[in-house]
């Protein structure tokens, strides 16, 4: 059986008020406007779709240390204590590093904003982090990171946790140092080891008030 | 379980109509499926589930649509046989006009077909009989809703659907009002504020809009 509207695929029927949504396929000839790259760390970082199949959008830092990131330019209409970020994400070069989910602000490498997202590094297990305002809080999943596998992310932000699922596997939760305040989708790729402009891609992001 | 969105939407063996969904989520109005108008100002709220805040100059329409000319007006919804379904809240509650949920067939400065869901607010503290919700039509007069007063300020979801011979406007999913002719020409989506007694801005809210042919 068909839905007759696409709001009616998500809730029951027209008598719930449907909160925020959107979703993002990274598809097309350039990103959405709806999206700004930010110099997250340094200058020069650089984004494009990708001409390959499920290439989506990818970052390239400008070296070792910089980082560009996009963001809805801090209009933060997503929960911190309820809400939903589900993102297929990997690495084109392995040595690079990504954090998505939801953040403050753009530079998701400092752990004195608001955040909940996942963190894939250089080398170890892909991580929950969450941070308060002050304080970050990563905490290990047990999927090997820094590989050039296709993950699907879901974060959820409750009123006193932070669970992570990855490719629809409950891994992990936070109760401390968990977000604070409003949040905003955000996808940023560091450089790291060797030339240091390693990139990372981004095919699906969909995030939703709870 | 389906992979597809389009078997979410279709029948097996049906050819999809026009459709588009619009979450108004990001950094700014996608402008290039958006034409905006008027003198006031058109931005994303920087607020939980805030969606698009539309604030009109204190006398005139700010209006989004899809024409940016009257000459390269894009209309590709039928004005006998479409649905539009939002989700919107007027946020000013003195001197202001929501015009949430509109299809139409004309440019910004021009008059011509259209229906309409409108939220009116508290215009200059009259008469508590001006604040309500209402089915508006070039085609018939204008139906009052029946949604209570203490409801103008806050989120709903509109639905209106033009029919062969109707016109129906639904609330919160409630059917609320019907009207009679359906509109003969093709139509766009808008939406907009309003104000007219120069006294304040006219401010409501969008965070969902869809429309597509029956």
């Amino acid at each position: 059986m068909a839905f007759p509207s696409v709001y009616e695929m998500f809730v029951e029927d027209l008598t719930t008020v449907r909160k925020q949504h959107f979703w993002e396929y990274f598809s097309g000839s350039t990103l959405n406007s709806r999206w700004t790259l930010e110099q997250a760390i340094g200058s020069g970082n650089t984004g494009a779709m990708v001409d390959g199949v499920d290439g989506g959008y990818a970052i390239t830092p400008a070296g070792v240390l910089d980082a560009g990131a996009i963001t809805f330019s801090d209009k933060r209409q997503y929960a911190y204590n309820g809400s939903v970020c589900i993102c297929v994400t990997h690495k084109i070069d392995v040595g690079g590093r990504y954090r998505v989910g939801l953040g403050e602000s753009d530079n998701l490498t400092l752990g004195t904003i608001d955040k909940a997202t996942v963190v894939d590094g250089a080398s170890g297990f892909i991580q929950l982090e969450t941070a308060d305002g002050t304080t970050p809080n990563n905490t290990d999943t047990n999927i090997t990171g820094n590989t050039t596998t296709v993950h699907t992310h879901k974060i959820e932000t409750k009123a006193s946790s932070v669970d992570l699922s990855i490719d629809g596997v409950f891994k992990v939760t936070n109760t401390t140092n968990i977000p604070l305040t409003e949040l905003q989708p955000v996808f940023l790729a560091r450089g790291g080891g060797g030339a240091g402009n390693h990139k990372s891609a981004i095919t699906y992001m969909e995030c939703y008030n709870t | 379980m389906t992979d597809s969105i389009y078997d979410q939407l279709n029948a097996y063996g049906t050819v999809a109509k026009q459709r588009f969904v619009e979450t108004f989520s990001g950094d700014a109005l996608d402008t290039d499926r958006w034409s905006t108008h008027g003198s006031g100002t058109i931005a994303m709220d920087d607020s939980i589930d805030g969606g698009l805040k539309i604030t009109s100059a204190t006398t005139g329409v700010t209006r989004i649509d899809f024409a940016p000319s009257d000459a390269l007006k894009k209309r590709p919804f039928s004005g006998s046989g479409s649905v539009m379904i939002t989700v919107a809240k007027l946020t000013q509650v003195l001197y202001g006009i929501m015009t949430h949920t509109t299809l139409q067939d004309m440019y910004y400065t021009e008059a011509g077909d259209y229906a309409s869901i409108v939220t009116y607010g508290d215009l200059n503290g009259l008469s508590s009989s001006q604040k309500k919700f209402t089915l508006r039509s070039s085609e018939f007069t204008n139906i009052d809703l029946t949604i209570a007063e203490s409801e103008l300020y806050n989120w709903h979801t509109y639905k209106l659907e033009l029919k062969s011979a109707s016109t129906e406007a639904s609330v919160d999913g409630v059917l609320e009002g019907t009207g009679g002719a359906s509109i003969v020409a093709n139509v766009q989506p808008a939406c907009e504020t309003s104000a007219s007694e120069g006294s304040a801005n006219s401010v409501g809210n969008i965070r969902y809009m869809e429309c597509y042919n029956t």
